[in-house]
């Protein structure tokens, strides 16, 4: 019943915010709104045991997106947007999102699942452990596409003519 | 030479073109010369072909066999026998005197000459391959040069009429491909079980599969082949490219169009379609000497409303191709012979005169019938020679046309009797539209505009009179010609009519 | 299994040393470019080109090993190692193609060499990947280095277009894969190909979630080949990026896209060809059909180049669906499944070689051609009389146009001719018609370019300078369009054994 009742109150702090971001002329209202959303689905994750993914969710999109999307909202000083043009798109969106959700729902409820009867474990030390061994190759990898990603950033960013991209480079060799 | 004489007379021409694209474009008359060279070998390797052919067998003969594309056990096979040897010797005929009658080509000669040596190579391939797909190879591989030759040294209209040419061919063949890929998934290789291009393989009813032994499907893979065959010939009412690319082509290409690359349809019906599918042709016999009747009218009828001579002389081919559907549908010893020989006398007569035609377009620039007249005192020489390819065209008796037309109507006349009488009636609409033809360009009073034309000069002349020579020996006695395919195709007749 | 197996550690390198050449290739390139002031920059693409070349060395003197390294995170094979080749030569190429126009306008753009490399690594790991986390990796470091060399023209709007949009709807794509991935995990319990299909085979996987998991994925995997209704980017984006981004886009990105594509189906087929059939079938259709009737009124070569491209995927996804269809065929189909899958395969894997040469050619001329990505430099009447200023050129391009028609005796007929005939075999007759009427449309606007170039005389804006390599370069490779459609049989039974390893 407690289990329910906590279910319930972290669903409707993913969901009321959800409206919120969607419904809001203001961009920052809506990056706040946002924030109370991501922070709910962490706190479902962390409900369901999934401990790992609920740090991540908290370090990485609240922590990393959602800054980065606040400060871009506030610093590029995007007008906030006057009348209702933008309610007509709300049709296609809403049929599209009802759709998505049709589907997810009919796949999710096809499926016969069989709950796992073992308390939950702490999976950061095993999740730790199988990237720096099994998965040793993805986890170094990925230090190469963020390196990608980073000499884009700072050939689109950059002043006319500046040294080169390997500045960029120099800082992310120990970065991942 | 003696052991790949196919082989040679197929690629000697694309030598000829490799070297050509090494010659500096400035040096043309080097360029021409080599042309000349690299065209000659194959017309002298076919004189040797008709002296060493051995008329006796319906056998192929001169086979070269080697594996080329061994997974899809594509063969490098050619051969001839007494159906392709007629059509092998024109074509080396003809694309010797169309690089003489290309003399005066100015623009851009280096690419004319490889381009045409190309396409000469093309034609012979096509006539000498036995296998499908090595066939369907030259067969496209002859598009390219045409399209370029019409495309580049053409008339005013030349892009539009080089396009519509490719995209018509093309569409012929797409379904002629189809068609080929049923037949390989559908004929095994006796020998080892596999699919085949073998065309040989192919004919005997023997090896094809279930599938391909079904009536309807018969019947559609014939009518696959038979439009993309149509489309060459070509057969109303598939033949409306033929007069725009005749009209915008050059002279020489428009020779080797209407004299050798029409006969490739029908050449494509008696290689391809009558032999593999013989049940089917026999079912499609009467509606073939309809088509053949239509086209025989039809393009008589058209070619007595044109003014351009150029035109006049397109619409008759296809009057023309028309007797040699004819013959065929007959599928008797007398219409199958006269067909093939048809397509070898249309081949020479129909060169003769788009040559003349391109003769007094050189001189005056336009080709207008209502614009001469009185040209036979001017041009006296020219004149005669005209006339003689115009009364061969009509079947004057004498000249060749005469022997193939009168051929196949003594074929066709027992078999589809009401269809030969209707037919009848095209040689007097080719006799009127000949006639009035000549009488508004050479007969009337001479239009002074044209006091100063120069008659014919010597190098037009050496294209012209051997294929005269040829007209007359062949209307007089045709059995040089006649004795080259009669076996072949009395076994061909053995094959489809049982 | 949590311990490194220490004695394999050398197979492993061993395994690993073309991609480990091709990183820190990459990194060697970008480093000396800072460092090395003295250098003049166009040594960079020297360093460039012996990095892929080594590469190709390594390749082929050592023999690497074969199988699954690194806990079967990536398989290594001839398949793999066909495509790490057919990687590294359009890499070699667009090299020579960029250089040639960066030293002709003296507008050099240093960071175009290692996000190459890293782009050509993304596409090694994906043909190698054998668990769904390297596909994702492989792909992503792929899109990642592909956006910004799309979008890296700076100051050039058509350019930033393209990558920005590139780069949007690339993440979108993204996101629908690894919502695919998400699902296939869950349905399968494991992100290794082999763990996918121990779970098919037992048929413990619940079946709703494969099918939207692939289906996602599919979605993912449909951005980067260009397939309808996922090819949106693609005329703006082949448009706006500069020639031989384009070109490397249209080929490499294809085949890293095609081979991936067809390892998955080849993978999921068992359980799956009954979904992906009908859909995939569908999709080629209307793929091929779109791609080739827009492309007939492209003014601008490089768009109707992107259409024909989307063309393109579709005869190759018709290739796919007549791998399918045998899994679906009463008991005479199945007993010829395994003949047509190895056949579908290997005219796959000709058609993608055949299809990268054709484009390199044509790109590499249009690259010599075009001025800046955008300002209108790419319309086909440019090319008005090019024959007469520039015949080799004007020649290669024609012979790549004729190739990407699929006209004999040039790689493209053969290719064409190898896919429609698996097409035909599998009994899939309708769709063969299709693909030979759409070919057929295809025809007209190739033409087109060569109607202009051969039969219009020059236009007055028409360019007149020149680039000698890359004109000799993508000549050389009009000659081997040529002498693979005339000789194909080596290549054809090489892509056959290629592909036996992969069709389990």
């Amino acid at each position: 019943m407690t289990g329910d009742l906590i279910f319930i109150l972290l669903a409707l702090l993913t969901l009321v915010p959800a409206v919120w971001v969607v419904m809001s002329r203001n961009l920052v209202h809506a990056g706040f709104g946002l924030l109370f959303t991501l922070f709910g689905a962490a706190g479902l994750y962390a409900y369901m045991g999934a401990d790992f993914i609920a740090v991540a969710q908290l370090m990485v999109y609240i922590g990393g997106v959602l800054v980065l999307v606040l400060f871009t909202v506030m610093m590029t000083h995007v007008p906030r947007s006057h009348g209702n043009h933008g309610y007509d798109r709300y049709v296609p969106a809403s049929v599209f999102a009802l759709l998505t959700f049709g589907v997810l729902y009919k796949t999710i409820t096809s499926v016969n699942w069989s709950a796992s009867t073992s308390p939950a474990e702490p999976t950061i030390a095993r999740i730790g452990a199988q990237i720096m061994t099994d998965f040793i190759f993805p986890f170094e990898y990925v230090s190469l596409v963020l390196l990608a990603a980073m000499i884009g950033a700072a050939l689109l960013t950059r002043e006319e003519r500046p040294a080169g991209p390997a500045n960029a480079a120099k800082d992310t060799e120990v970065a991942p | 030479m003696g052991e790949h004489i196919l082989s040679w007379m197929t690629f000697f021409p694309v030598i000829g073109a490799a070297v050509i694209a090494f010659i500096p474009s400035e040096r043309k008359e080097i360029i021409k010369t080599v042309a000349a060279a690299a065209a000659a070998v194959p017309l002298i390797l076919a004189v040797q072909l008709f002296v060493n052919f051995d008329r006796g067998t319906a056998a192929f003969q001169f086979v070269e066999h080697y594996t080329w594309i061994k997974s899809f056990n594509i063969e490098y096979y050619m051969g001839i026998d007494g159906l392709s040897v007629p059509m092998v010797l024109l074509t080396a005929l003809l694309s010797f005197l169309c690089i003489i009658a290309s003399w005066n080509i100015s623009k851009a000669t280096k690419g004319y000459f490889a381009l045409f040596l190309i396409l000469e190579a093309a034609m012979i391939g096509v006539f000498c391959a036995l296998d499908f797909f090595l066939f369907y190879l030259f067969w496209e591989l002859m598009l390219l040069p045409m399209y370029f030759l019409i495309g580049i040294w053409g008339g005013p209209r030349r892009e539009y009429a080089a396009i519509k040419f490719f995209l018509y061919t093309l569409a012929g063949s797409v379904l002629m491909l189809l068609a080929m890929i049923a037949f390989y998934l559908n004929v095994q290789d006796p020998n080892t079980g596999g699919h085949t291009f073998n065309m040989l393989f192919m004919m005997d009813q023997a090896n094809h599969s279930a599938w391909l032994k079904a009536t309807d499907i018969r019947h559609l893979l014939w009518l696959g082949l038979f439009i993309g065959f149509a489309i060459k010939v070509p057969i109303f009412p598939f033949h409306t490219w033929l007069p725009d690319a005749h009209v915008e082509a050059p002279t020489a290409v428009s020779v080797i169009l209407a004299g050798v690359l029409l006969k490739m349809g029908t050449y494509g019906l008696l290689r391809i379609s009558y032999p593999i599918l013989p049940d089917a042709a026999v079912w499609f016999s009467f509606t073939l000497a309809i088509f053949g009747a239509i086209n025989i009218l039809y393009g008589a009828y058209c070619a007595m409303a044109q003014t351009d001579m150029k035109k006049l002389v397109a619409y008759s081919s296809i009057s023309h191709m028309g007797y040699v559907l004819l013959g065929m549908s007959a599928m008797t010893s007398a219409g199958i012979n006269g067909a093939v020989l048809q397509m070898f006398n249309h081949g020479t007569i129909t060169a003769m005169m788009f040559l003349c035609v391109g003769v007094i377009y050189d001189r005056a620039h336009h080709r207008e019938i209502n614009g001469f007249g009185g040209l036979g005192l001017q041009m006296p020489l020219y004149t005669s020679v005209f006339s003689f390819a115009l009364f061969a065209a009509i079947g004057l008796p004498g000249l060749s046309g005469f022997v193939s037309e009168a051929m196949i109507f003594i074929g066709v006349f027992p078999v589809y009797r009401t269809v030969a009488i209707i037919s009848a009636l095209g040689i007097i609409i080719g006799a009127a539209y000949v006639l009035w033809m000549l009488q508004r360009v050479f007969l009337g009073p001479k239009n002074e505009k044209y006091d100063d034309l120069p008659d014919i000069s010597g190098r037009e002349m050496f294209t012209l009179v051997p294929i005269g020579i040829l007209v007359l020996l062949l209307g007089i006695y045709p059995m040089p010609v006649l004795d080259l395919m009669k076996v072949s195709l009395n076994n061909l007749i053995k094959v489809v009519a049982g | 299994m949590n311990d490194l197996a220490i004695p394999d550690f050398g197979r492993e390198i061993a395994a690993l040393l073309p991609f480990l050449i091709v990183a820190g290739g990459g990194l060697l390139v970008m480093v000396t470019d800072a460092l090395v002031k003295t250098l003049r920059k166009d040594h960079l693409s020297y360093l460039v080109l012996l990095v892929l070349l080594s590469v190709i060395v390594v390749q082929t003197t050592s023999g690497t090993p074969e199988g699954p390294v690194l806990n079967g995170l990536l398989l290594l094979g001839n398949f793999s190692r066909f495509f790490t080749y057919l990687f590294v030569v359009i890499g070699v190429l667009t090299t020579i193609f960029a250089t040639g126009i960066f030293d002709r306008d003296g507008n050099y753009r240093p960071e175009f060499y290692p996000l190459l490399l890293f782009a050509i690594l993304g596409m090694m790991v994906l043909a190698a990947a054998n668990d769904l986390l390297t596909v994702y990796l492989g792909l992503e470091t792929m899109s990642l280095a592909t956006y910004v060399l799309a979008g890296g023209v700076r100051g050039n709007a058509p350019s930033s277009e393209a990558g920005f949009k590139y780069l949007m709807l690339g993440g979108f794509s993204s996101a629908f894969f690894l919502m695919g991935v998400a699902f296939v995990y869950g349905a399968c319990g494991g992100t290794g190909f082999d763990q996918i299909a121990a779970a098919l085979h037992s048929g413990s996987a619940p079946m709703p979630f494969l099918t939207l998991g692939t289906g996602l994925m599919l979605v993912g995997f449909g951005f980067k080949v260009a397939m309808v209704p996922f090819h949106m980017w693609t005329p703006d984006v082949y448009d706006g990026a500069p020639a031989y981004v384009t070109g490397f886009m249209a080929t490499a990105i294809k085949a890293a896209g095609f081979a991936i594509l067809l390892r998955f189906v080849l993978l999921t087929e068992p359980m799956l060809a009954f979904a992906w059939y009908p859909v995939l079938t569908v999709l080629a259709v209307l793929t091929m059909s779109l791609g080739n009737i827009v492309a007939l009124v492209q003014g601008n070569i490089k768009r109707m180049l992107a259409w024909s491209s989307i063309a393109h995927a579709g005869y190759l996804l018709l290739g796919i669906v007549a791998i399918l269809a045998p899994a679906l065929g009463g008991p005479e189909m199945m007993a010829r499944a395994k003949g047509i899958v190895e056949e579908g395969g290997a005219a796959l894997l000709f058609y993608l070689v055949g299809y990268a040469l054709m484009n390199l050619a044509a790109f590499g001329i249009i690259n010599v051609m075009g001025t800046e990505p955008g300002v209108d430099g790419d319309q086909i009447s440019r090319y008005a009389g090019l024959s007469r200023r520039q015949p080799v050129a004007a020649a290669t391009l024609a012979v790549a146009m004729l190739s990407l028609a699929g006209i004999p005796p040039m790689v493209g007929f053969m290719a064409k001719f190898y896919i429609f005939s698996v097409v035909v075999k599998a009994g899939l007759i309708p769709l063969a018609i299709i693909g030979v009427i759409n070919s057929l449309i295809s025809v007209y606007y190739y033409l087109r370019v060569i109607v202009v170039m051969y039969m219009h005389d020059t236009a007055e804006d028409s360019y007149q300078g020149t680039e000698w390599v890359s004109v000799a370069a993508a000549g050389l490779l009009a000659f081997l369009i040529i002498y693979l459609g005339v000789m194909p049989e080596a290549f054809h039974r090489g892509a056959e054994i290629v592909f036996r390893q992969i069709s389990f």
